[in-house]
């Protein structure tokens, strides 16, 4: 008996060394995000995968252009993506040599969370673009093989009626938003329709090409409103009920099934759009946190600040992450004892205009001080920093916040700057 | 309700067919099982009685055939994802109005003036002899107009879509309509009722391999639950009845025996009388009595062998190996976070069954008034036991009807009465307040405690007491054995499902809130929110993993099939 039972165990060893194995583990062909793909017949495809995971302190800006990302810093769902997408492939044996992998690390740099990691749990978005990066279908979460075929499936699908109907982007909408529909609960169809309503178009794109303030502002109405309809949904999908479930959340959102209706809901308003210039705000709206490309560059800034970082006192003015952008700053006080005084926010700022000031954003920060050694800063926490102000030779800024009273800072930047 | 006559029909010849194959996976399952003799015979009649699409009358017995009040005209018309005895989705859901809240108002608060206010909300509430119920099934098709009236004024109050059928349209109106109360105000002379109530569901159970389930003991079910009282966080409790035994089948495990299942389905949701089970009562038309019985114990027993007879889910594993090997790494992760201890793989003599049998408390967010049988207090025992409470229920069930009085469960959902006379009211979610003009009265329970039943065989130290009226003391001497009464959270409990037939079982939990599995771990919560917790931190791939495992677990492929 134990004789046979061996015999069994080597026969299943043998089965399994000799069995139907994948036919190919070779290495995926990652490209770098945004990298040219030639729009060839049947179209191309971009299948871009964001995730975020910290690479920006890994590589400097003049970097990064050539290095392996997968290989420095591998997506942390590197495994499972790669396994739905080869499934994904098998299934369709017509996609290969046509769909264009790409990884965009996005995740906020050490450096600006006080040098301590903050990109837990993790999170990943998928994005399907044509060859000239119009947005086809997005999805958050890393997908099984099966829902990575439906966002390409679907990606066709709008990529045949933008090529269809031209210039007719109320048409496009509307058939992306009669899909959708049928995809969507009640909750979400009702938000949907809402939103269709009020809503001419999806979100366009200025003259030259950029996405302006304005179309970025209706961008973040048209996610605010559906995070809305978001965190209801889930609340009940999901058993959430507390604050401190939003760590739960997270983690479900790494399977595309919570975001879904979002993402579907999302869709007639912002296919067809050019993700080069999407893919920040839109990854802003599910992260809530201002995605960091490893990529960025800020020469000018960088130029700007070796010339005056020496001999003065300088004010780098910490933006508002783009969905939060109408919101006026500096606020009106409130307290008219401390305006009166001039003690308020608009005096601060009037105060910092008067030395070298500079607007910047998160990834002109983080590219500073990752290629000028500056001590990592925490720009989130207790509250988002608003300011950050130089003395000379210092590597470390003082840090104005949201949160503080502005009447104190006043105070030590006029004693700073009398010295 | 559309008419399934038409798609529900099947040659003879087909069922004979059918039939053949059943019996023959009986004997294959059931070979390591006692089981008494059946005979294909009684197979075959079962199958036509379970998807016979019954109508008003029944000329063979005299009785009023289906209804007056039914959630459906068959067994098949629900149970049938998969193939004949299979789930259904929530458009089949059964549903129970129940109040969570309740407040009277005025001078001498007496039942009469509660019960008088309470009609006003529906008297179904309200018995012949005035006792009050906080719970009231709520079927779906017949009666009297105005009762079909009061039901649709229910329903439009939840803002909720629900189906022709009878049921939400689909988990999210599930959700939705769990979410939305219906309130309520009324006054009478000096006294003002206000109360919030609301709608409860109950999900189609697919019924495969139950005939393998009816064989587990109580001492089966009894190792489980010893092995729990060691596990920190998990504490299955058997679902003790009142006559001793356990319950094994229902969404709070508050039927014993398959047989015992049919006969309650029968006639609450079909409203086929039976001879130890009346029909749902229209309260709008009070003075309706059914003749005689609608089906007879041997149409019942048929209608038992045949789904006993229906074979058990299996697994479907993947062919490719990689995804083999993923699942299982599931299986080992399934084990490692914890969804074994509430889903084991083999319970007593089931193999595959991935359930304990046992009721958990999931959490307040499962809430569901309309609560079993077992109403259970937790006696925690002080000095050494000198009597036995109630029947060892150790023994396993053999099949057998025996005529008792009629009992007027309206619904495989039981409901409880409330009232001050008749007690038992309350539980976690439920809370009765009536206030005279200077005082106010926490809910009441009743002092007539005296006739508990319980059983003192679960280790531990404690008694589980099946207690429909539930003692108002906190200690009491029985037996020369103090006893310590800690009241369960019975509102919040259920029979753990098994998982086998899985995948094709959505939607998920007892009322099919979760379309998904995915949803429906997530909404694990109670007992098992540790659990849940661990499965959420695993890795994004041992996640998969899991899930990947659970999709194995399928529907039987030789299910019998309706021939349209």
């Amino acid at each position: 008996m134990r004789a046979f039972l061996a015999l069994t165990f080597l026969v299943a060893i043998a089965f399994h060394a000799t069995g139907d194995e994948p036919a190919s583990d070779e290495a995926l062909p990652w490209q770098p995000p945004f990298a040219a793909v030639s729009a060839s017949e049947p179209f191309s495809m971009v299948v871009m995968l964001i995730t975020n995971d910290d690479a920006f302190g890994l590589l400097k800006a003049k970097e990064a252009a050539e290095v392996d990302v997968v290989g420095q810093v591998p997506p942390w769902c590197q495994i499972v993506f790669e396994r739905s997408y080869r499934k994904a492939l098998g299934t369709r044996p017509d996609l290969k040599g046509r769909c264009f992998l790409q990884y965009l690390p996005a995740g906020m740099p050490q450096s600006l969370t006080g040098g301590s990691p903050r990109n837990q749990p993790s999170r990943a978005i998928i994005a399907i673009c044509d060859g000239n990066y119009q947005l086809l279908s997005l999805g958050v979460g890393v997908p099984d093989s099966d829902e990575l075929l439906t966002m390409i499936e679907d990606a066709q699908q709008v990529h045949s009626m933008i090529q269809l109907h031209r210039n007719q982007k109320a048409r496009i909408s509307g058939e992306i938003a009669d899909r959708s529909m049928t995809r969507i609960t009640r909750l979400w169809r009702d938000a949907l329709k809402a939103m269709l309503a009020t809503m001419d178009v999806g979100v366009g794109e200025a003259d030259d090409g950029d996405l302006d303030e304005g179309m970025i502002a209706t961008l973040g109405r048209i996610a605010l409103s559906f995070q809305e309809v978001y965190l209801t949904d889930v609340r009940t999908r999901f058993g959430l009920s507390q604050a401190a479930d939003k760590i739960r959340l997270t983690v479900l959102e790494q399977h595309p099934e919570a975001r879904q209706p979002w993402c579907e809901s999302m869709m007639p308003f912002i296919a067809g759009t050019d993700f080069l210039k999407t893919w920040k705000p839109l990854t802003e709206a599910v992260w809530h946190v201002t995605p960091v490309s490893h990529r960025a560059s800020a020469d000018e800034l960088l130029a700007w600040w070796d010339t005056q970082v020496e001999s003065e006192h300088l004010v780098l003015a910490l933006q508002s992450p783009l969905l939060m952008r109408q919101s006026p700053w500096p606020p009106v006080d409130v307290g008219s004892v401390a305006a009166s005084r001039g003690l308020g926010w608009q005096d601060l700022q009037k105060l910092f205009l008067e030395m070298p000031y500079r607007n910047v954003d998160t990834e002109q920060l983080a590219v500073l001080v990752r290629d000028r050694d500056l001590q990592p800063l925490d720009i989130q926490l207790p509250t988002r920093a608003r300011y950050l102000f130089f003395e000379p030779q210092k590597r470390a800024p003082f840090v104005i916040r949201e949160g503080d009273i502005p009447a104190k800072p006043i105070g030590r930047i006029k004693r700073a700057v009398k010295k | 309700m559309t008419s399934k006559s038409g798609d529900l029909k099947m040659t003879t010849h087909a069922t004979r067919r059918f039939t053949a194959r059943l019996f023959g996976c009986l004997i294959f399952a059931v070979t390591a099982l006692p089981v008494a003799a059946v005979s294909p015979a009684s197979v075959t009649q079962g199958r036509q009685l379970f998807e016979r699409n019954w109508t008003s009358g029944n000329r063979q017995l005299g009785g009023d055939g289906l209804g007056p009040l039914f959630n459906a005209q068959s067994c098949v018309a629900c149970h049938h994802q998969g193939g004949v005895g299979g789930g259904g989705d929530t458009r089949f859901n059964a549903i129970t109005v129940g109040i969570e809240k309740l407040d009277v108002t005025g001078p001498l608060v007496s039942d009469g003036v509660v019960s008088e206010l309470l009609r006003n909300f529906h008297p179904g509430f309200v018995n012949s002899v005035g006792g009050m119920s906080n719970t009231m099934p709520l079927l779906h098709h017949g009666g009297s107009d105005a009762r079909l009236s009061a039901r649709y004024e229910f329903l439009k109050q939840v803002q909720s879509e629900f189906s022709d059928e009878g049921g939400s349209v689909d988990p999210s109106e599930v959700r939705l309509s769990n979410a939305t109360p219906i309130l309520f105000s009324s006054t009478a002379g000096a006294h003002q009722l206000s109360l919030r109530a609301r709608i409860y569901q109950r999900n189609t159970t697919a019924l495969f391999g139950v005939g393998l389930i009816d064989h587990v003991t109580g001492p089966d079910i009894e190792a489980l639950a010893r092995a729990q009282k060691q596990h920190p966080e998990i504490s299955g409790r058997p679902a003790t009845l009142p006559d001793g035994r356990y319950g094994k089948f229902g969404w709070r495990g508050n039927i014993a025996s398959l047989l015992d299942f049919v006969d309650q389905a029968c006639a609450a949701e079909i409203g086929l009388e039976t001879r130890r089970r009346v029909q749902p009562a229209d309260s709008m038309n009070p003075g309706y009595r059914n003749s005689t019985i609608d089906i007879d114990d041997e149409q019942i027993m048929s209608m038992r062998d045949f789904i006993a007879a229906l074979p058990a889910p299996t697994r479907k594993l993947p062919e490719d190996s990689e995804q083999r090997e993923i699942v299982q790494r599931g299986e080992q992760a399934y084990a490692a976070v914890g969804c074994a201890v509430c889903h084991p793989a083999q319970m007593g003599p089931v193999p595959g069954i991935y359930s304990d049998l046992l009721l958990h408390d999931m959490g307040n967010e499962s809430v569901d008034l309309s609560h079993a049988e077992p109403f259970i207090i937790d006696a925690i025992k002080k000095g050494k036991p000198r009597i036995q409470f109630g029947q060892s229920g150790s023994s396993p069930e053999k099949p057998k009807l025996e005529k008792s009085n009629p009992s007027g469960s309206a619904s495989t959902m039981l409901s409880r009465s409330f009232s001050r006379s008749t007690s038992g009211y309350g539980g976690s979610g439920s809370s009765i307040a009536m206030s005279s003009v200077s005082r106010s009265l926490s809910p009441r329970r009743s002092r007539r405690s005296t006739g508990l039943s319980g059983r003192s065989d679960v280790p531990g130290g404690g008694f589980h007491f099946v207690a429909p009226e539930a003692p108002l003391e906190k200690f009491k001497v029985v037996g020369g054995v103090q006893l310590k009464f800690k009241p369960t959270n019975f509102n919040q409990e259920w029979r753990t499902p098994p998982l086998w037939g899985l995948r094709d079982s959505a939607p998920y939990m007892h009322d099919g809130r979760a379309e998904t599995v995915l949803e429906a771990i997530a909404m694990h919560d109670g007992e098992a929110a540790g659990t849940r917790d661990r499965f959420l931190q695993l890795s994004l791939a041992d996640r998969h993993a899991i899930l990947a495992f659970l999709d194995t677990f399928v529907a039987p492929p030789n299910a019998p099939q309706l021939a349209n």
